[in-house]
């Protein structure tokens, strides 16, 4: 289904926070002929790394949740964007010039056997990823493939990714659902009743 | 099968609370067990530790983790649906947590359980009690006693786990059957009926039938199910209101003078000393009575007040259920292997009191003669079923019959007199009276008031088992009492005799009516003779 040309290398693998948790370096015009356009490495955006593991072909598919830019020529990396914990990943070695980070959540994979058959699920990818891995987007109707299941839409990585993208969670959930429910009208009632839920969520939280 | 894993000790040391995925098949008043060592008595008069199975009940079960009310924000959408979105498992919401409360392992010495006072431990696999188990250990019947197979267990599939009550236990102890109107009592009560006609029984049963609907089981006459090998075939009588009699020298004087039209105090000590002078007869006229005062009278110099008795006399005996020589021959009427059935349905409500007052009466006397090494007509035991039991012994009412019921319920079992008393008002029923009858069978009942008479009579049913009541369905009951071991519900099996008293269907009598009216135009049906139109009470 994942033909190469359909899609765009918006970076590659620059490090990882945990099974789950990867940082990517985005392309610039040096590195590639067609640099990516902000909307390709945008909030929300569905992204996928293929790798071989063992005789099948896995792609680990992934959301952006969030990002830093760093400029090695202000000091210490984005000190104000980012936490303790943070400074320790972005090593200083790494910033040897301006870069654009994103934080890449892995919510599940689909892996292809040699027949052809696709096996979608949605949960910590058991393997890992390497330095340099190229990250590609998903188109639309990919990212919505990657939720459609025998009974219609699920979010299965829902708990997972609330819990690694922290405060950001529910707006990001909120943007996937919003997207979902454009592309699937039928399933509007249910999507609707999660989104309202994530807003009011996030309002209670704020008082 | 395990359906369980305790979860935490309960809020006495006889209750547990477990946790059970299942969603369907615990309800209250199921039974389980855990496994526990236990002190027992050994072989040589010492104690040993066992394992046992330790018996439990379930009284209450609740959702410990449901959907979040977020779920449900919208009703239109199914929470399950939400859920399966978000990648939860809907078998993960659905877990509940089950309190439960010991009854104890079966101690095969005294067949009976044993609380053995220890709560299972938090982790302690729940396992659903074996049907086999609850068969044999639910009621105590022994090798050589006769049982009644009323039904099965009702949260077991039918057949799986019968119900068998001890015979010779709540026939000696008394029963109750109470219930709403409609639940089934006369079913159930035919069915015990049924039981006790049975070549392993052989009862000497007497059916007290203000409604006239046990006349159906004269079936069992004819039924392969009630003959014996030995040639046993059971005889069932049916007597007609015309032919159920007092004999008026079985009143007391006490009976006579309820009887009377409030005699005054003039009166009364004339008719004593002629009632007196009569009482070695075996037939007394109301002319006799008459007589008899009028010579008091003249011997007293009162001769006004003993001629003013005439009339009451005369008023009182007139009554079709007093007669100068016929009455009910205890010969005829009881006798083992033979069901008697008076028919009372149209006879009036102070009457059939006065009936039940004269002739429970003798039965006791005839049974305490037996007893005590004297003569007397009844070398057996008698089993009574009393109909309307409130209307024989009421609470508040005054009744004739009220004081010998009170009498049988306490010393009867010391005799060999047992009485089934059946009531649709229990907290209408004289208290002494219901709560003497050691044995219960409680169906449907939604009135708060009747509730709390059964809470009164009614030891050891558990609130869990009561708070089942008003869900009860036509032959659902909770049996309960010295019959058996510890209470359940059962479910009261089909008759074997067709039921006499089929529910009125009012719109197919309507239907028949109105083709029957429209076919015959002209033809006017006098309303008495419609089929079912006597109110059950009109008589009394
Ligand atoms: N065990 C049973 N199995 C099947 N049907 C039953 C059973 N018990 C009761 N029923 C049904 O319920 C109906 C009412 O039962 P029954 O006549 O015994 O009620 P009741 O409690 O005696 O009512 P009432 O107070 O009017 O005398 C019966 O006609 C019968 O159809
Ligand atoms: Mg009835």
């Amino acid at each position: 289904m994942m033909k190469d040309e359909d899609h765009e290398e918006i970076g590659k693998i620059l490090g990882s926070k945990s099974q789950i948790d990867y940082v990517c370096e985005v392309y610039k015009g040096r590195d590639v002929e067609q640099p990516p356009s902000p909307s390709d490495h945008r909030f929300g955006r569905f992204v996928a790394v293929s790798k071989q593991i063992e005789e099948k072909q896995v792609e680990f598919v992934g959301t952006i949740y969030d990002s830093k830019i760093v400029d090695p020529d202000q000091g210490r990396a984005g000190s104000r964007l980012s936490s303790p914990e943070d400074q320790e990943l972005f090593h200083p070695s790494y910033v040897d010039e301006k870069k654009k980070l994103v934080g890449i959540a892995f919510l599940g994979y689909i892996e292809s056997s040699e027949e052809g058959a696709e096996t979608k699920k949605h949960c910590i990818p058991p393997w890992t990823l390497e330095v340099d891995d190229v990250v590609k987007k998903l188109s639309k109707e990919e990212m919505v493939s990657f939720h459609e299941f025998e009974d219609g839409i699920e979010l299965g990585y829902y708990q997972n990714l609330l819990e690694i993208a922290g405060p950001l969670g529910k707006d990001l959930l909120s943007y996937i659902v919003s997207r979902l429910k454009e592309e699937r009208p039928e399933e509007k009632k249910s999507l609707s009743l999660i989104e309202k839920n994530l807003e009011f969520n996030k309002m209670i939280e704020g008082v | 099968m395990t359906v369980g894993i305790v979860s935490e000790p309960g809020r006495d040391a006889n209750e547990f609370m477990f946790l059970t995925p299942d969603d369907e098949k615990l309800k209250t008043g199921e039974f389980v067990y855990y496994t526990a060592p236990v002190e027992v008595e050994a072989e040589d008069g010492g104690t040993k530790i066992e394992e046992q199975k330790i018996y439990a009940r379930v009284t209450d079960r609740e959702e410990c983790r449901g959907y979040p009310d977020e779920f449900m924000a919208d009703p239109e959408v199914n929470p399950k649906e939400v859920a399966k979105k978000l990648g939860i498992s809907s078998e993960d919401m659905e877990r509940y947590r089950i309190t439960a409360k010991i009854i104890g392992f079966y101690d095969q010495r005294l067949n009976d359980f044993t609380n053995p006072r220890i709560v299972p431990q938090a982790g302690t696999p729940i396992e659903l009690a074996p049907d086999d188990d609850l068969e044999r250990f639910l009621t105590n019947v022994g090798e050589d006693v006769a049982s009644a197979n009323v039904g099965d267990l009702l949260h077991r599939a039918p057949g799986q786990v019968n119900i068998k009550m001890p015979v010779d236990n709540f026939t000696a102890t008394h029963l109750s059957i109470l219930a709403s109107t409609g639940s089934g009592k006369s079913y159930t009560c035919s069915v015990i009926a049924e039981e006790l006609m049975r070549p392993d029984s052989r009862a000497a049963l007497l059916v007290l039938d203000p409604h006239g609907e046990y006349h159906t089981l004269k079936d069992i006459e004819t039924m392969d199910e009630f003959h014996g090998k030995d040639g046993y075939s059971p005889e069932v009588k049916i007597w007609k209101p015309d032919d159920i009699k007092v004999r008026i020298s079985e009143l007391t004087f006490p009976d006579l003078l309820s009887s009377l039209d409030q005699p005054t105090d003039a009166q009364e000590p004339i008719l004593r000393e002629a009632w007196n002078r009569l009482s070695q007869d075996e037939y007394i006229t109301s002319e006799q009575l008459i007589n008899e005062c009028h010579r008091v009278g003249e011997e007293n110099d009162s001769m006004a007040s003993a001629e003013a008795l005439d009339w009451r006399i005369e008023k009182a005996f007139r009554r079709d259920l007093f007669h100068h020589s016929r009455h009910l021959s205890l010969d005829e009427l009881l006798n083992p292997g033979q069901c008697s059935i008076l028919q009372l349905d149209t006879v009036g409500k102070r009457d059939q009191q006065m009936l039940v007052n004269v002739l429970f009466r003798k039965i006791y006397r005839e049974r305490v003669n037996y007893e005590k090494g004297r003569e007397s007509k009844l070398d057996f035991p008698v089993f009574a079923i009393l109909e309307e039991g409130h209307r024989f012994a009421p609470a508040s009412d005054d009744a004739r019959s009220l004081p010998i019921l009170r009498t049988i319920l306490s010393e009867g079992r010391k005799f060999g007199f047992g009485v089934g008393v059946i009531s649709q008002r229990p907290s209408k029923i004289d208290d002494d009276v219901l709560s003497q009858c050691k044995t219960q069978v409680i169906m449907q009942i939604q009135n708060p008031n009747d509730q709390d008479a059964i809470r009164r009579a009614v030891e050891r049913v558990g609130e869990d088992l009561l708070g089942e009541l008003p869900g009860l369905t036509p032959g659902q009951a909770i049996i309960a009492g010295d019959s058996v071991n510890t209470p359940f519900l059962c479910r009261i099996r089909e008759r074997l005799t067709a039921h006499g008293a089929e529910s009125l269907k009012t719109s197919q009598r309507w239907r028949d009516s109105w083709k029957k009216n429209s076919q015959t135009p002209d033809k006017v049906v006098d309303p008495d003779q419609e089929e079912g139109a006597e109110d059950r009470e009109e008589f009394l």
